[in-house]
C-alpha cells in the first residue's frame, strides 16, 4: 500500500469520521502531488492519523462539555418557570393533581429518557463499537 | 533544530506564515522552510492538525480550490487570527528579551 493508503486505513481504523477523513487524505494527496516522493518527510502514517484523532476527539470532548452545560442551563430556566407557574397557581406542592401532573410526568420522563439518548447517541458519535474496543480493522482501499 | 523545540511554537509560526498571503499546506510549509533558513526540522504531516485545530478554533478559515486540475485546500488567517496573532508575537519578543538578557 502506498503512503496515503496507509493514512486513509490508520484514520478510518481510528474511527476519524469519513468527511474529515476524505479531507485530510485530499490535503496530503496534495502535498505529495506538489513534491512526489516527499512521503519518507511527511512521517509515519499513525503516528499522523493518531494525531489527528486526538485532537478531534479533544474538539468533541470540548463542545460535549459545552452542551451539557447548555442543556443544564435550559433545564434549569423550565424548572424555575414551572415552579414559578405552580406557585402562582396555588396548586404547589402536590405532583398527584391537576397542571402538576401535567408538568411533573413528562418532565419526569425526560429525566429517565434524556440521558440514555445522551449516553447512546454519545458513543455512536465518537465511532460505536471502535471508542470502546480500540482501533478498528484497517481495510485496503482508498474509497473509504 | 529539532521538533521538539517548536513545542507551543507551531501554532504562532503558521500563523504568522500564512498572515500575508493565503496558501495551502504545502506553500505554507515551503515559506516555513524558507523564513527559518530551513532550521526547523518537523516532520511535513504535523502541520495539518495543526492547521485543522487552527481553523476549529477560529484563527483560520479555509476554502477548496482547484489547482491543475487537483482539489486543495487554501487557508487565510481571519480577524480572530490576526488579533490572536499579534498577542503571540507580542509575547514572544517579551519572552525572547528575558532570555536573551539571562543567557547573555
Amino acid at each position: 500500500m502506498s503512503w496515503i493508503d496507509d493514512l486513509s486505513c490508520e484514520l478510518y481504523a481510528r474511527g476519524v469520521p469519513r468527511r474529515e477523513r476524505t479531507r485530510i487524505v485530499l490535503e496530503l494527496d496534495d502535498h505529495i502531488a506538489c513534491e512526489p516522493g516527499c512521503e519518507d518527510r511527511l512521517g509515519d502514517p499513525r503516528t499522523l492519523a493518531i494525531t489527528f484523532a486526538d485532537e478531534l476527539a479533544t474538539a468533541r470532548a470540548r463542545s460535549a462539555a459545552f452542551a451539557a452545560f447548555a442543556a443544564l442551563a435550559a433545564a434549569a430556566v423550565v424548572l424555575i418557570a414551572s415552579q414559578i407557574t405552580l406557585g402562582r397557581l396555588a396548586r404547589y406542592p402536590g405532583y398527584s393533581n391537576g397542571l402538576s401532573t401535567v408538568l411533573f410526568v413528562p418532565a419526569a420522563l425526560g429525566m429517565l429518557v434524556a440521558p440514555q439518548v445522551a449516553l447512546v447517541s454519545g458513543g455512536w458519535r465518537r465511532g460505536g463499537p471502535s471508542a470502546a474496543g480500540g482501533p478498528r480493522a484497517c481495510r485496503p482501499g482508498r474509497s473509504r | 533544530m529539532k521538533a521538539d523545540t517548536l513545542n507551543g511554537q507551531l501554532d504562532p509560526l503558521i500563523l504568522a506564515t500564512v498572515a500575508d498571503e493565503p496558501a495551502h499546506g504545502y506553500a505554507i510549509l515551503q515559506r516555513l522552510k524558507e523564513r527559518s533558513s530551513g532550521a526547523f526540522d518537523l516532520a511535513e504531516g504535523t502541520i495539518y492538525p495543526a492547521l485543522h485545530r487552527l481553523e476549529r478554533d477560529g484563527l483560520l478559515t479555509s476554502s477548496w480550490s482547484t489547482a491543475t486540475g487537483r482539489r486543495r485546500r487554501v487557508y487565510e488567517v481571519t480577524r480572530t487570527g490576526h488579533s490572536a496573532l499579534e498577542v503571540r508575537r507580542r509575547e514572544w519578543r517579551q519572552f525572547a528579551h528575558a532570555v536573551e538578557a539571562v543567557m547573555g
